[in-house]
């Protein structure tokens, strides 16, 4: 069975991912709709910076792979120059940039020491 | 917000939040006037067919109510069981350590490490892997033509990502912040990746393989392979290194390469691609994506946490390290008993493990564990300790293996800028009553 075919099988059968419900055609004028604005963020908090950095960085990946790091603000820089490096991501003017590094440091620093997955 | 965005809420959150909305979106179901039951069967059949049985009592189940059954897995890939979901694009997805008792890992408990994204083509029939490069005979051999031609073999691999262990690094590692989970000794079934080598022919001044898979880049660009890694020839010539096609004796998970991969243990699961079209060989050391500047490197020397290492310093990783596994009893267990078993995996890289030793008092005095020997090479092996616990109170059970080198799990880790290698002690914790 191909990958899409196996995909579409699961979510016609037994299930799910979370984002697939919201994706899907009856769900965009469903009651929840207001809330969607909090959840598209992924869980990244309000900040200057965060627009950017959620579109940027989500492009190509879940913020979820942003959300689980604690960086510096000097490895988080060297972060962006390997996704533009070997990455293909675009590279981000200058101030865009700074935004978006001044974002991840603030949220996404070293001291944030509740990167492990919680189980509960 | 595009739509394009996965969002990834948790079944729970939504539930606390509002739980009748809640079960309007995910089921369209609306209660009757006392909140219990399915008005007019509202949302009965989408509920039934998640959790792939009807719901006999329906009438009864009060509104706003998770079923247990799918409570207990919020986010689920289909073929897959207990996973804890690191990140759902790409996925990457680790087995919790109580989830991997089993000797041979099942399928659905065989973590995801995924660099890009897997190919929707992946029918076995017209699967194609090419061996060129510097060879005297290069060929194109469909998954029939390996089973034909070659001697088909089954063993017990096991598999470890070389970032296992990342989430406990301080400062820390840019990286999927694995825990304890990447890691599985599934049956892998294939011919040997040695033999196919040798029918190719393997020309005198090979020095590294390098593997190609069928799975797309993030960034979308058709010309860039997401992760292209290798191994020198002397270890591409192991016999236990398989082109494999069955895992437990069915086909290949697709989150695990479906239909063909190469299984190198004992080293980082990158050396593994999954979705396998090619090997080639080279006269030098492979630069593939993910084979150069810092990737799946070390430095060459010790260095101090958060230490700033130059590029050319670092090299490659090969062998994984010694290291243990406690996968019973489960962490935040509560006894009234004072007698337990313990019991877990241990692995070794390219070695064997000689010894594991158990700690209840935090390292200051050590049980050894009985060993068995591994089922074949590159397998994990099990061990089992009988503990007591001489009082009430907090434990922490520790484990350490040693290797046939003599070499032991250490208890801190050498921190390294990539956040590799961590096969410091697994620590499980149990409260006696």
């Amino acid at each position: 069975m191909s990958v899409g075919s196996w995909v579409a099988a699961s979510l016609g059968a037994a299930a799910l991912t979370w984002g697939w419900f919201l994706a899907a055609p009856g769900a965009a004028t469903s009651p929840v709709q207001a809330s969607e604005e909090e959840e598209d963020w992924q869980g990244m908090p309000p900040g200057k910076g965060r627009e950017e950095t959620f579109y940027l960085c989500g492009a190509c990946h879940s913020m979820k792979l942003v959300t689980q790091q604690g960086l510096s603000r000097e490895r988080w820089d060297e972060a962006i120059d390997w996704m533009v490096e070997e990455q293909d991501m675009p590279d981000p003017e200058p101030a865009e940039r700074t935004l978006i590094v001044d974002y991840l440091a603030k949220f996404y620093g070293p001291d944030r020491k509740a990167r492990r997955m919680s189980k509960e | 917000m595009p739509r394009d965005i996965e969002r990834q809420a948790d079944l729970f959150a939504l539930y606390a939040e509002d739980p009748d909305r809640a079960d309007e979106v995910v089921f369209g179901r609306v209660p009757h006037e006392d909140r219990r039951g399915f008005l007019r069967g509202a949302g009965l059949a989408s509920m039934g067919a998640l959790l792939g049985a009807a719901i006999p009592f329906h009438r009864n189940m009060p509104s706003g109510f998770i079923p247990e059954a799918l409570a207990a897995k919020p986010f689920k890939i289909e073929g897959k069981d207990g996973l804890t979901v690191l990140n759902d694009r790409p996925v990457n997805a680790e087995t919790p350590a109580h989830l991997l008792d089993d000797a041979v890992t099942p399928t659905a408990r065989h973590f995801i490490r995924n660099n890009g994204v897997p190919p929707e083509e992946t029918d076995p029939k017209t699967w194609k892997l090419k061996i060129d490069g510097l060879v005297n005979t290069p060929m194109d051999l469909a998954i029939d033509d390996l089973k034909k031609k070659f001697e088909v073999v089954t063993h017990r691999l096991t598999i470890e990502c070389g970032g296992n262990g990342r989430a406990f690094f301080d400062p820390p590692a840019r990286g999927n912040q694995w825990t304890v989970g990447a890691v599985a000794c599934s049956e892998w079934t294939g011919v040997r990746l040695a033999d196919v080598l040798k029918a190719a022919g393997v020309k005198d001044n090979v020095v590294y393989t390098a593997h190609e898979g069928a799975d797309a880049h993030l960034s979308g660009n058709p010309d860039k392979l997401p992760i292209s890694r290798g191994a020198p020839i002397a270890k591409a010539m192991n016999p236990y290194n398989l082109i494999a096609f069955g895992m437990n004796g069915g086909g290949l998970h697709p989150m695990n390469g479906a239909p063909l991969r190469l299984v190198v243990p004992g080293w980082p699961g990158s050396c593994s691609q999954k979705w396998l079209t090619r090997v080639w060989l080279r006269d030098k050391v492979h630069d593939g994506p993910k084979m150069t500047g810092t990737s799946y490197r070390v430095p060459n020397y010790p260095v101090a946490p958060g230490q700033k290492v130059p590029k050319k310093d670092f090299g490659i990783i090969e062998a994984m390290p010694v290291k243990s596994l406690i996968t019973g009893p489960e962490t935040g267990m509560k006894t009234g008993e004072r007698k337990l078993t313990v019991r877990g995996h241990a692995w070794a890289g390219d070695n064997a493990v000689s010894r594991v030793d158990v700690s209840i008092d935090f390292g200051a005095t050590w049980t050894r564990a009985d060993l068995a020997e591994p089922h074949n090479p590159y397998a994990w092996q099990r061990w089992t300790a009988a503990v007591e616990f001489p009082v009430v109170g907090y434990y922490e059970v520790w484990a350490r293996a040693t290797d046939d080198a003599g070499r032991s799990q250490p208890f801190a880790i050498a921190w390294n800028p990539k956040g590799y290698l961590n096969n410091s002690m697994h620590r499980v914790s149990v409260t006696v009553a």
